[in-house]
């Protein structure tokens, strides 16, 4: 160091300090350039993810999800557009790892909520389902749940909750009572206890003023996630 | 007389309040101290009345200590720290993200592409440059414009004669440029680039080609477009665009992308009388 220390400028401490923020803001500006530049906040990921496909900037946030691993998910409503942006948390930011456009018309999605922790031993699973959805007053669903591919563990009506302007959620609950010994009350509690083998289908009715029938949708799939809803 | 000076010394740096700098001023004050004594020793005073003079030089420890205080002052003695270590923290940590990530290659790379290209033609941007079949018919370049912040341009667009097949290929180049350099260039909504051209020829994004059949792909379309990715960097990044199958030398010739807000660029095209 003192072999160094002849070629430095003798600066005062005033300088010295000048000089250190000097190189840290170089030192992170760099570091973020080497990571792509991610986006300091969610606002600013949402317009980068608009940007590649040049939207306007008006998307308006569906759901969200957050990895215990580290992939985040965000689902934007972009007029009449449904875009899905993959992402993930680093030091220096937000950085966006992927963005896709659904042109179809209705997306579900079903998840264990893990954020939510056990309750009387079993997690709470939600389904949401969103995109071009009539202006409805309420919602309901006739949800099968089923053990892996065909085997239907139990059936349940669900009123919906609006999530957002086109999104709604359904929460799931358990048909089977714990003394129940049969095969579909194990599959269930198996399934309640985020043993990610179910599959999910239902019936979704949509109703106006005076609980008048709008719309009725067969959604056949539901896209699993086994991320945290927030 | 050297506890005495060891005294002094002490009484000195209770004074000074930022305890990291006291092995500093100890150390200064000694080798000051020690090279009065030499002096006064090398005129002729002995050992011991050297160092009692030397010691009544340095004068009132208080006030010494209350001076040098007011020098190294706490809070930019603590600012000065956290910065030293806080630069040494961000310059470990940018060492592992480009080791980790092999991103110092981006760097560099970037750097490189900043360079502006202005002249396209070297490498004519055809696919099969070394095949005999083809040979580039006509050269030209399109307009400008802003979507999204993006200025989205075509600085180069060639039409080759492909002559075992009897048909013209078009190769362009797509550029968009904006001052954002955090943000990527819009190659998901270039994946919807379609063509028409004034023979009447309708060209499909490759995306939407590839979901029919070959039936249904003549029917509807004459043929495809393609859009690769080719370089980026924080400023511009640029895209080839390929069109295949053009029966005839087109007049001009119309690119529209459908995703989102949506351009519309057109080429005009004339015969290259230089051959």
């Amino acid at each position: 160091m003192a072999k160094w220390g002849k070629w430095l400028p003798k600066w005062d401490r005033k300088r010295k300090i000048i000089r250190n923020l000097l190189c840290i803001v170089l030192a992170l500006f760099l570091m973020s350039w080497a990571t792509e530049f991610p986006s300091l906040t969610k606002a600013g990921l949402i317009r980068r993810a608009e940007r590649q496909y040049l939207m306007a900037g008006d998307s308006q946030v569906l759901l969200e999800t957050d990895s215990i691993g580290g992939g985040c998910e965000l689902y934007l409503w972009n007029q009449g557009d449904v875009l899905q942006v993959y992402y993930d948390r680093t030091l220096m930011g937000l950085w966006l790892d992927d963005v896709r456009l659904y042109d179809e018309e209705v997306g579900a999605f079903a998840g264990i909520d893990l954020a939510a922790g056990k309750q009387d031993g079993y997690y709470p699973i939600h389904l949401f389902v969103f995109g071009d959805l009539p202006d409805a007053t309420s919602a309901e669903m006739d949800i099968t749940l089923s053990y892996t591919s065909n085997q239907m563990v139990s059936t349940c009506t669900a009123r919906g909750t609006r999530a957002a302007e086109n999104c709604w959620r359904f929460d799931l609950t358990r048909q089977h009572g714990d003394a129940d010994t049969s095969q579909q009350a194990r599959w269930e509690r198996e399934i309640f206890a985020g043993s990610q083998k179910e599959r999910y289908s239902g019936v979704l009715r949509m109703y106006g003023e005076n609980e008048a029938l709008l719309e009725t949708r067969d959604i056949e799939q539901f896209r699993r996630t086994t991320m945290r809803w927030l | 007389m050297e506890r005495h000076f060891g005294n002094w010394v002490t009484e000195v740096l209770d004074c000074v309040r930022f305890r990291p700098d006291r092995r500093a001023i100890r150390r200064e004050l000694e080798a000051h101290y020690e090279d009065h004594v030499k002096d006064l020793e090398r005129i002729g005073y002995d050992y011991k009345l050297a160092r009692e003079r030397a010691l009544n030089a340095m004068g009132d420890p208080v006030e010494v200590g209350r001076a040098l205080d007011k020098v190294h002052k706490p809070w930019l003695g603590w600012l000065w720290l956290a910065s030293k270590w806080v630069l040494v923290l961000c310059v470990s940590l940018l060492l592992c993200v480009v080791s980790y990530r092999d991103s110092g290659y981006n760097i560099c790379h970037d750097l490189h592409l900043m360079r502006p290209q202005r002249d396209y033609e070297p490498n004519g941007y055809s696919l099969e440059l070394n095949n005999p079949a083809y040979s580039r018919a006509t050269v030209t370049q399109g307009g400008t414009v802003e979507r999204s912040g993006y200025s989205i341009s075509i600085p180069y667009a060639a039409l080759w004669w492909n002559e075992l097949e009897k048909n013209y290929n078009m190769v362009a180049i797509l550029r968009a440029e904006d001052g954002r350099f955090w943000d990527h260039g819009p190659y998901r909504a270039l994946q919807t680039l379609s063509m028409t051209d004034s023979t009447g020829g309708e060209f499909a994004a490759l995306t939407e080609w590839k979901e029919y059949t070959y039936k249904e792909r003549r029917e509807r379309w004459d043929g495809f477009v393609k859009v690769s990715f080719i370089k980026e960097n924080p400023f511009c990044s640029e895209y080839l665009v390929w069109v295949s199958f053009l029966e005839e030398m087109p007049q001009w010739t119309e690119f529209t992308c459908s995703s989102g807000e949506g351009f519309s660029l057109r080429l005009e095209w004339e015969v290259d009388t230089d051959g």
